[in-house]
């Protein structure tokens, strides 16, 4: 009876405040458990000397840290924003257009292209790797195809050696994550009022100057929400690059797993970890700084 | 100004427009007045640009524009949902046309504050759209578009989304600018008290069509058409039968019981069934009978603060709407009561259905 009472009696908004905690209990174990845990566990191995593989002294010291921004290190981590940077600029590049004409048709049109967006989700991501991998490999459809159409030998002397090169790795990452752009740019496009495009018209903007003075900066949040979607996963991503390169192709990803099962240098992958980590979150910070300014 | 000449817009196998031929004569404030869905704003569209149309011309002082996107028309546009640029602030928002149109410096700079200062935006000219009441969103949409000194201003429903006391204020405003700065109005509305209290003329569009043209007053007080009748003011539509012609004088049978001697002249040509409008307030009633006055009864009566609607009942059951001024003394006619209405023969305006 007591608890009941005081639900009802409260007006100072207690008893809510409880029953929000209660609701969010599941959610904030979950967080603890698996995200603030993990990284805590993360952050204190960084400083622990390793001493043999997966053995630790728990005793401090920098030398991990010393170690990423070491020479070799760190272009390991130049090569991967490159490489993230570069498949943010062309999926935003291939994607905005995409989004553009995907937010501007009518709703029936609309649905259907969105679909076609979503279609490679429904299968899983390494299958897919393994498509384009079937797609690039020397006697692949790529090449059976250029044959076919006669290109090989006319245009092209030999195949093409698409597969186990920086441009495979390129086409898998582009691939990847091409949706996690345009769906955001999708969305902020599909917001846009046609009315302020009309205005932007008739106060004398043509088709160019309406699209770099209205649509470009109040399309820009979207922009900004599909590079975060598309750098940070892409500055992370590991093995699938390693694949597509034959090795040649080393990130930051495939260093950090390498650290943790093959060599068992717990700290120092702890460390590469958490630089990694204050990479994503400088993206993330630049990011929505930019969209803030843009609005 | 502005000369539209059988103009044409079909969208698929609907006619939004159908064969229009209007003359916009430069300084007016022209009301394309109509229900919605009758083709007003589709018309104005394609004066801005935005519609190309089917068949016809569009001229802008003389020249064929018929043909010109909307960003090299000298006209501009305050939309309905005023399409502020939410990302500038109201200084950018106005200064937008002139950037396009290269000017820059000292005069951007005093012809914005101008046309801030015109329409009485001092002081905002830093606050972002979203910061800002409708009326002054309403204002940074106006002062947008006159900054550019147009040949033409159209205006599609910008007084649609204000309250009533805002809306009936900036009626006056708006027409009290136009006088101000020259330019050519083009108003769009369905709202036929604003169309009269701001137009020089009136274009009642219905169906693709303008059912009627000219000043607020020849409008109201001769319609042309039932439509046109009913669509601005109240009105009274009885069926008319002519029952004996002499010379000029022709004796009208209205509704079957109200006898009323015309001119002959005042009969429209054409072939359909008479109808006879007469306007509220012309309707004449009274406690005590007088001569050609006829008997009704009082079927209800509305209050409407300086008027009063009565909907009279004639011997016959013909309902009729009568308005009387509450101005001076006299009871209203109370529910039930018996009363007499006249009408003068010169407040009868014939029409062909």
């Amino acid at each position: 009876m007591t608890p009941n009472v005081s639900l009802q009696s409260s007006e100072t908004g207690r008893p809510a405040t409880r029953a929000a905690w209660l609701l969010f209990a599941p959610l904030g174990a979950w967080l603890v458990l698996f995200i603030v845990a993990p990284t805590f566990i993360l952050f204190v191995y960084s400083f622990f000397h390793g001493i043999g593989v997966r053995e630790v002294q728990a005793t401090f010291t920098p030398g991990n840290y010393a170690r990423v921004f070491g020479p070799a290190y760190l272009r390991i981590f130049g090569r991967s924003i490159l490489y993230a940077g570069a498949t943010t600029v062309l999926c935003a590049l291939i994607g905005y257009p995409v989004a553009y004409y995907i937010g501007r048709a009518d709703e029936r049109r609309r649905n259907r292209l969105l679909l076609l967006v979503m279609i490679p989700f429904w299968t899983s991501f390494l299958i897919r790797t393994f498509a384009w991998y079937t797609i690039l490999q020397r006697q692949g459809l790529l090449n059976g195809l250029l044959e076919a159409l006669h290109i090989i030998p006319t245009l092209l002397h030999a195949p093409i050696e698409l597969l186990y090169s920086p441009t495979a790795v390129m086409i898998t990452l582009v691939y990847t994550y091409l949706p996690f752009m345009i769906l955001p740019i999708y969305a902020s496009v599909e917001k846009l009022d046609n009315s302020l495009l009309e205005a932007a018209s008739d106060l004398g903007a043509g088709p160019m100057q309406t699209f770099r003075r209205v649509t470009l900066p109040l399309t820009g949040p979207g922009i900004a929400a599909g590079v975060i979607m598309v750098f940070v996963p892409a500055i992370a991503m590991f093995a699938v690059t390693n694949l597509m390169s034959g090795g040649k192709v080393r990130l930051i990803g495939d260093e950090i797993e390498k650290q943790f099962y093959s060599a068992g240098d717990l700290p120092f992958g702890s460390a590469l970890g958490m630089t990694l980590l204050a990479l994503f979150m400088l993206t993330f910070w630049l990011a929505t700084r930019s969209a803030a300014k843009g609005k | 100004m502005v000369q539209l000449v059988g103009i044409t817009k079909r969208f698929d196998q609907f006619v939004a427009v159908d064969h229009v031929s209007l003359k916009i004569e430069a300084g007016e404030f022209l009301t394309l007045l109509g229900p919605s869905g009758c083709g007003k704003t589709t018309l104005l569209r394609m004066i801005s640009g935005f519609e190309t149309p089917t068949e016809g011309q569009v001229l802008l002082a003389g020249v064929d524009v018929t043909a010109l996107p909307p960003y090299l028309r000298d006209v501009n546009q305050v939309f309905q949902s005023y399409a502020i640029f939410p990302h500038l602030n109201v200084r950018d928002n106005i200064a937008f046309g002139l950037k396009m149109k290269k000017i820059d410096g000292a005069e951007l700079k005093q012809r914005v504050a101008d046309a801030v200062e015109m329409v009485g935006l001092a002081g905002l000219e830093q606050r972002k759209p979203s910061q800002l009441s409708g009326g002054q969103r309403q204002r940074v949409a106006l002062a947008r578009a006159l900054v550019c000194r147009p040949k033409v201003l159209l205006l599609d429903e910008p007084l649609a989304a204000l309250d009533a006391k805002l809306r009936r204020a900036m009626q006056i405003e708006l027409k009290r600018l136009q006088q101000q700065v020259g330019i050519t109005f083009v108003f769009v509305t369905h709202d036929q008290d604003e169309a009269m209290v701001m137009s020089d003329r009136i274009a009642v569009v219905n169906h693709g069509k303008i059912e009627q043209i000219g000043s607020a007053t020849s409008i109201y007080h001769r319609p042309a058409t039932r439509f046109v009748a009913d669509f601005l003011g109240q009105t009274n539509l009885l069926a008319a039968e002519i029952v004996q012609q002499a010379g000029d004088a022709v004796q009208l049978l209205l509704a079957g019981e109200i006898r009323l001697t015309i001119s002959a002249a005042t009969i429209p040509a054409g072939a359909g069934p008479l109808l006879a409008s007469i306007r509220p307030e012309k309707i004449r009633i009274s406690e005590a009978g007088g001569e050609r006055s006829l008997r009704a009864t009082v079927e209800e009566e509305l209050f409407r603060g300086p008027t009063s609607q009565i909907t009279l009942k004639t011997t016959r059951g013909q309902s009729l709407t009568a308005m009387t001024a509450n101005s001076n003394s006299s009871p209203v006619p109370r529910r039930g009561q018996s009363i007499f209405f006249a009408i003068e023969p010169q407040d009868v305006v014939l029409l062909r259905d």
